[in-house]
């Protein structure tokens, strides 16, 4: 007999039973911090097959009516969804992110690993949208002032649903009815408009700069680190089971294309930015739009240069993110005016933050370098005025980044409010881990290979 | 006592093209009128037009559960709106007439208007008849509340009319996909998306609202 943790279901209902919890204990933050990254690490390394619990290859749960599908592909994004969700919680362990951050991110943790498990497609979305509103509560944690980045997000999200119900509705004529092919036009159109809301295309990019600058640090390393994977791992998923979604190539051109729009807007805007929350989010719209250009190449080696870029664009924003808390744990603010010399202050929040923020742009020595590099050996070959507007982005957010340490590290003060000994480890622990993966990058380039492999609709 | 649905058939009496005319007027209402509590009341009349209109797509039960989900995210978004003084400024609490007519009304009376005919024209153009609509009342209201929506949701930043906005919007989608899809289980989620929309800028509406560090609040 099946047990609960047997199969899939058992991903989304532990966080979610977890959630409660973690509010019930959000007077006692070390406590809430502990039981969600204990649940996160455990799920993942459930996913990953350990011996514990057995997980076949292939399980399905049906739960009223619907399937909730654990496929070696899914497993592999889930696997690493909740193994960086697990860092995200240990860092809030010690950095303080609000009293919602706890539960509200175990939910949000549920809602996304319904969205990667569940079939058919509109239930997926209608999880991430769940997802959405209770991101609103996340992002704004309390903070009076503006709501911008939250009401953007939620309505952005919201706008996303009905194009896909209704493609959903043309899927299943289409099904019953092989014959009636005039129905997948307007099914593509519909879910092509569905994905260029979600993926944060031009004009529908705004909410992602504005997270990064109004929300928590953590908050935002979670919500634009993990949910853009999830949508990632959908649009795969579903180019994977409905072979005339990309039927001609126009999907892919339209890929391309959005995605060479969003890293020329975000490069064209980051350099110029005046904080390092809204610098963050320009540098993930870039990398975004990187991982849209590979993929819109057509080719598996584009497909596998996607899954890197979006890997390690998490793994960037997490580091980024942690540096950022650090200096935000002195100054409610992230302008580089407010920030002035607090670098001096934490320099391993200031070494994070820089680190991380030259990863999202691609510098070398960096994770996100590795990434950026197949894209632009890839791109130089076939295309040589997409290589350069992917290069000059990087080159703008990094630009940002430097003006920003720059001010970070004006005059001389000196170090007058040292950082816990248990935060410095943590931190140090991450940005470590993250410099070991960008001198050995081998160690998590095959698991990105496995992962690309798995997804046929390109070739092999 | 009477149950929901009878409630709603007691109300069947307004014909599909009044509800229709209904929705559209109280579409508008919610663009022209910065009010919040007219806004607030077309909005709880919009989710009864709704559910009128759904008895038509649904069986009466269901129509008249969605009406019911309506009433009661107006009901959260009434307590809000009380708790934030109708969103007023701290420092116009008592000062400001209640009833004065803002600049942009007419800016927005003309933008309502070009709405509802934009509306009305793509609802009546043979060839962009929704799927599955067979009453052309209700392809006028799903048009005119899916395109108002959009419009309220653009002219605003203040969460609680952004969400009146796009709370439209979704009733426009839902009715016009109560036709295509009948299913529980996407109904329910829907219901639950609605709620969580309802909550998410109660909540915006309230944070947006709370004094900042140095502001002090008002006896």
């Amino acid at each position: 007999m099946m047990t609960l943790l047997d199969g899939p279901l058992g991903l989304i209902l532990l966080p979610l039973a977890a959630a409660p919890l973690a509010y019930l204990l959000r007077r006692w933050s070390a406590l809430a911090g502990l039981l969600a990254s204990g649940v996160a690490l455990f799920l993942a390394l459930v996913v990953l097959r350990l011996p514990l619990i057995p997980v076949s290859a292939e399980s399905v749960v049906s739960v009223l009516g619907r399937e909730l599908v654990l496929t070696p592909s899914n497993r592999l994004a889930l696997a690493f969804v909740y193994a960086l969700a697990a860092v995200i919680f240990t860092l809030g362990w010690r950095i303080p992110q609000g009293a919602p951050f706890f539960p509200l991110s175990l939910a949000l943790l549920a809602a996304l690993s319904g969205a990667l498990l569940v079939r058919p497609f509109l239930f997926a979305v209608l999880l991430l949208q769940i997802g959405a509103g209770l991101s609103v509560f996340l992002i704004q944690s309390d903070r009076p002032g503006s709501t911008q980045a939250a009401l953007r997000y939620l309505v952005l999200t919201t706008l996303a649903v009905p194009p896909f119900l209704v493609a959903g509705w043309l899927v299943d004529v289409y099904a019953t009815n092989p014959l009636e092919t005039s129905l997948l036009p307007t099914a593509r159109g519909l879910i092509a408009f569905g994905f260029a809301i979600l993926l944060t295309s031009v004009p529908f990019h705004s909410w992602m700069p504005a997270v990064g600058s109004e929300a928590p640090p953590l908050a935002a390393a979670f919500i634009l680190g993990l949910n853009p994977l999830a949508v990632f791992m959908l649009l795969l998923t579903m180019l994977q089971d409905f072979p005339w979604l990309a039927a001609g190539g126009a999907a892919y051109t339209w890929l391309r294309g959005g995605g060479l729009l969003l890293v020329a807007l975000g490069g064209a805007l980051a350099f110029s930015r005046r904080s390092f929350g809204r610098l963050m989010g320009y540098g993930a719209l870039v990398e975004l739009g990187a991982a849209l250009i590979a993929l819109g190449m057509g080719q598996p080696v584009g497909l596998r240069a996607a899954v890197i870029i979006l890997a390690l664009r998490a793994i960037s924003l997490v580091i980024t993110c942690a540096g950022l808390a650090l200096l935000r744990q002195r100054v409610d603010n992230d302008t580089f005016e407010a920030l002035r010399s607090r670098g001096w202050e934490t320099p391993l929040g200031l070494a994070a933050l820089m680190f991380g923020g030259l990863s999202l742009a691609g510098f070398p020595f960096t994770p996100g370098f590795v990434g950026r590099w197949a894209l632009l050996a890839l791109l130089v070959a076939s295309d040589l005025p997409a290589a350069a507007v992917v290069f000059l982005a990087g080159v703008s957010v990094a630009g940002g980044y430097l003006r920003g340490q720059a001010a970070l590290l004006e005059g001389a003060v000196g170090l007058t409010r040292a950082d816990p000994r248990l935060v410095r480890l943590l931190v140090g622990l991450a940005l470590a881990a993250a410099i070991v993966l960008s001198l050995f990058p081998q160690i998590f380039l095959p698991t990105a290979d496995r992962l690309a492999g798995l997804f046929t609709f390109l070739g092999s | 006592m009477p149950t929901l649905s009878e409630l709603l058939a007691r109300l069947s009496f307004i014909s599909v093209t009044t509800a229709a005319v209904g929705v559209l007027v109280t579409a508008g209402i919610l663009i022209v009128v910065q009010d919040w509590r007219l806004s607030l009341l077309a909005l709880a009349v919009q989710y009864i037009f709704v559910g009128l209109l759904l008895t038509r797509v649904l069986v009466a039960e269901l129509a008249a559960l969605k009406a019911v989900i309506g009433l009661i995210i107006c009901l959260v978004l009434y307590v809000t709106a009380v708790r934030v003084r109708w969103g007023q400024p701290l420092a116009a609490v008592g000062r400001q007439p209640a009833w004065r007519l803002p600049t942009s009304t007419a800016f927005r009376l003309v933008v309502a208007l070009m709405g509802g005919l934009v509306s009305y024209n793509l609802a009546t153009r043979p060839g962009l008849t929704l799927p599955e609509v067979q009453d052309p009342a209700i392809n006028l209201a799903c048009y005119a509340l899916m395109c108002l929506g959009l419009l309220a949701l653009g002219l605003t930043e203040e969460p609680l009319k952004a969400g009146m906005g796009l709370l439209t919007f979704m009733s426009g989608f839902e009715l016009f996909y109560a036709g295509l899809e009948q299913s529980l289980l996407v109904i329910g989620f829907l219901g639950l998306a609605n709620l969580l929309i309802a909550l998410s800028v109660a909540y915006l509406a309230s944070v947006r609202a709370a004094p900042r560090q140095g502001e002090t609040k008002q006896p």
